[in-house]
């Protein structure tokens, strides 16, 4: 059954759209830091190593400041 | 499963991986009603493209990432575009004051080095350039910025 938008916001402050899109985020997020691990094993260019694990640091902070933001809000 | 990529394949993964998470933060910023939400998406999704700049701008250092510089066809139909759409919108700015009529004045040519960013191929631009125009009714004018 569909959650009405209002009973999401309700809950915990966000509408369902924004739930949605911000799903949508760490997931890519994650999707960013698998690829820039793997990545990261196989170059053989130790800038191109070092920027892998510099995207890879980035997109973990991503999903701490969005996971740290949902914890407020329950 | 990435054991077969050269550096070059690597960097261009990534820079297009970069792509695909700042296009979901920017749909997201666009959605958030929550201010504190939507503060934190928009910085994120700067983040996000300071990181993709850093790939592009290795990936360019490399000679990896050369998008092609536009044709002066390209160019001319582009120009035509921006010229044709920038008459337009001030021909309904101002109804009174046509274009070529006392009052109006061309700004100068820009000076246009070619895209930077981006994979698009040569035929891409050409067909979206025919359909804008078609879509405003507004043949270019040709020669007009020659």
């Amino acid at each position: 059954m569909e959650i009405p938008d209002e009973e999401v916001k309700g809950l915990n402050h966000f509408t369902k759209v924004e739930t949605w899109w911000v799903e949508e985020c760490v997931k890519a997020d994650e999707m960013a830091i698998k690829k820039a691990v793997a990545f990261e094993q196989v170059c053989r260019n130790p800038q191109l190593r070092q920027l892998c694990h510099q995207v890879e640091q980035a997109h973990r902070r991503h999903i701490e400041q969005i996971s740290n933001l949902v914890g407020q809000n329950f | 499963m990435y054991d077969t990529y050269s550096d070059k394949d690597i960097a261009m993964e990534l820079l297009m991986t970069e792509k695909a998470v700042s296009e979901r933060y920017h749909w997201s910023t666009l959605e958030a009603a929550d201010p504190q939400l939507r503060q934190t998406l928009e910085r994120i999704h700067n983040d996000i493209n300071n990181m993709a700049k850093q790939v592009f701008d290795f990936a360019r250092q490399q000679g990896w990432y050369t998008p092609a510089t536009a044709d002066p066809q390209t160019l001319n139909a582009f120009r035509q575009v921006v010229t044709s759409v920038r008459n337009e919108v001030e021909r309904i700015a101002h109804p009174q004051a046509g274009i070529g009529q006392a009052g109006y004045q061309a700004r100068p040519t820009p000076t246009y080095q070619g895209p930077q960013y981006g994979y698009t191929p040569p035929a891409g631009p050409q067909q979206t350039y025919g359909q804008v125009g078609q879509q405003f009714g507004q043949s270019p004018q040709a020669g007009q910025y020659s």
